[in-house]
């Protein structure tokens, strides 16, 4: 099963999303950018699901530009989640290589619909 | 051959009208008649009375007969009439018809107030009276004398009153001349600046410059100069923001006008709060928007997931379980945010502040609590007989967000214990009442954010809490002219004091 990361500090909404691809892929949680850099080095996911604004010195902005920087970290999606609909999160997000941006309320489904497309 | 001289000839209503002032005597030196001016001012004179009766004659001095009086034609007159309010009169003596003489006098008269005395008019006056020129070049002049004078004062009114307003305003106003010298500065600028009167009226507009370059937080880029705003005549360009970093931090707004005698107004706000409250707002919405969506992402994506998947029942009552829940803290979220905007906005205006008994304070939010969410029960101290000055329904919020945290953040039970103790600030007494809980505790970096909107101190999300109690809580206190603190440390627990006032003439 392919592995997916999800990041967010909002332990509900590492739980929806867990249930929402638990069925196809294996799910691993974070709950800060830290332990996301963490998550990704050990898991090596196919994809990570990622909020914007989150407690701590990381937040997503700077999450996904590691990873985009890493050549060892090639090919991993990073797909942003944010309660901020603002243009700059999206520019900022799109400048970075994010791969996908939902904006909460997002729907489940379509995340797993998206990660369906591309995880092939 | 010699022609005669046409002579201009003068009937009656022509002569009584070019010396309305005249006097017709006859050789005895009766009078014979009057003109109608004259007339108006010695009132009515019996035919036949005796020149001297009505006029004292000053000169010539030895008028007295007819033949002294024919051999001073030619002389200046001066008579004044004893009647009436004493008018001097001054003219020439002319032969008339039939051995009668003719004064043809015209009246002395200095100001408008001694022609009003003498009931005269200006229609009194024959068209060549030098008094009636006089009178009308003096009336002329007192006017505008007058009306110079009276420009003058409301002149100086509207300076004082211009004066008066540039200093009760808080916005700094200086006036540079077209010599960029510093014609009036009010107290606003002065104090903006950080200027003392004294030193500042010496002040040119390159000194003033240099100065605010000084005082300019260099943060903020380079220091707009006053001189090169002068330079800028589009009503757009002349404005500007200043960032001040002395005599304390400030923002104003730099405005610029010129005057049509080329000098040079700078008008100066002090936008400051503005702009920090403007920052807190805009952070405020940022911080809602972020904690609506959440709960709101539980519920839309829960119920989607139910609509188009199939979940054991165990597993759907979970989430079942979870909208329900996300929805209670939408709900309680939105409505402690009406609640904190409602007394904010309204400043207290709707706050019912009476005297109640303590005791029924602290009764009513202890049974509230117990109904609302838990069977653990408040330690209740002693109980002070204060009648304390609040707004029940408003207080009662305020109790209750501190009583349910006590209770939220100690998820391992422990004690809440609730005291009230008197303490004056100043001569003003409060009821000091001090909720202590054993509970998870707060950092003191936790401590310093506690009252700020949607702060939490549980970030694992496991307690549940809009993050807005706190500000609601502060917002209270701060209305009753209270105070609520807050003291806490990891582990240990959380100690909230809230400072009530006390009703003075109550103090049992």
């Amino acid at each position: 099963m392919q592995k997916i990361l999800i990041v967010d500090d909002q332990p509900l909404i590492r739980r929806l999303l867990s249930i929402t691809l638990g069925r196809d892929y294996e799910v691993v949680e974070a709950s800060d950018g830290a332990s996301a850099l963490n998550a990704i080095r050990i898991h090596k996911p196919r994809a990570v699901l990622l909020d914007i604004m989150m407690p701590g010195e990381i937040d997503g902005i700077r999450v996904l530009k590691i990873i985009k920087a890493d050549p060892k970290l090639t090919g991993i999606f990073v797909v942003l989640l944010t309660a901020r609909g603002q243009a700059d999160d999206f520019r900022l997000g799109q400048e970075n290589g994010a791969d996908a941006y939902f904006i909460k309320p997002f729907s489940p489904l379509q995340i797993e619909t998206w990660l369906k497309a591309k995880l092939v | 051959m010699l022609v005669p001289t046409p002579q201009p000839q003068l009937n009656a209503i022509g002569f009584a009208r070019a010396f309305p002032f005249y006097v017709q005597l006859d050789r005895q030196l009766h009078i014979v008649q009057l003109g109608r001016s004259m007339q108006k001012i010695v009132g009515p004179v019996e035919p036949g009375s005796y020149l001297h009766d009505v006029f004292q004659v000053f000169r010539p001095k030895d008028l007295g007969t007819y033949e002294n009086l024919l051999r001073n034609i030619g002389e200046m007159y001066t008579l004044v009439s004893r009647r009436g309010s004493g008018v001097t009169f001054r003219g020439y003596p002319e032969v008339g018809e039939e051995n009668t003489l003719l004064l043809l006098l015209t009246p002395v008269l200095n100001s408008l107030s001694e022609q009003h005395d003498a009931g005269l008019s200006f229609s009194d006056f024959a068209k060549h009276d030098s008094a009636a020129d006089a009178l009308l070049l003096a009336q002329t002049t007192r006017m505008s004398a007058l009306d110079a004078e009276k420009i003058a004062t409301r002149l100086r009114h509207r300076g004082e009153q211009l004066g008066s307003i540039l200093e009760l305003g808080n916005h700094g106003v200086v006036f540079f001349d077209s010599e960029q010298a510093m014609l009036h500065v009010n107290t606003a600028f002065l104090e903006m600046l950080g200027l003392k009167r004294a030193d500042a009226f010496d002040m040119r507009l390159p000194e003033l410059d240099a100065w605010l370059r000084g005082l300019s937080d260099k943060d903020m880029g380079e220091c707009p100069s006053l001189m090169g705003l002068r330079e800028m005549h589009e009503p757009e360009k002349s404005r500007t923001t200043l960032h001040l970093a002395r005599p304390r931090s400030r923002v104003i707004d730099l405005d610029c006008a010129h005057s049509a005698d080329g000098g040079t107004v700078y008008y100066l706000r002090d936008t400051t709060h503005e702009t920090e409250v403007d920052r807190m707002k805009s952070e405020f919405l940022a911080a809602a928007a972020h904690e609506l969506r959440t709960p709101m992402v539980s519920i839309f994506g829960f119920t989607e997931l139910l609509l188009h998947r199939k979940f054991s029942d165990e597993r759907r009552t979970d989430m079942l379980q979870t909208i329900h829940r996300q929805s209670g803290l939408l709900v309680k979220m939105i409505n402690e945010l009406l609640d904190l905007a409602r007394i904010e906005s309204r400043g207290g205006l709707d706050m019912q502040i009476a005297t109640h008994p303590l005791s029924d304070l602290i009764d009513n939010s202890v049974k509230g609590l117990m109904r609302a969410d838990t069977d653990r029960q408040v330690n209740v101290g002693e109980m002070p007989a204060v009648t304390v000055l609040i707004d029940p329904e408003k207080m009662q919020l305020a109790m209750n967000n501190l009583l349910s945290n006590a209770f939220k953040y100690s998820p391992e039970g422990g004690i809440v214990s609730l005291k009230v103790r008197v303490e004056y600030t100043g001569n003003e007494p409060f009821a000091v009442i001090e909720i202590r809980d054993q509970g998870i505790g707060m950092s003191p970096e936790q401590v310093a954010r506690a009252f700020e909107r949607f702060f939490r101190a549980d970030a694992s999300g496991n307690i549940p809490g809009t993050g807005l109690g706190l500000s609601l809580v502060k917002e209270v206190a701060g209305l009753h002219r209270g105070r609520v603190e807050l003291s806490s440390e990891l582990g240990v627990g959380t100690v909230a004091r809230l400072w009530i006032p006390i009703a003075k003439d109550k103090m049992i």
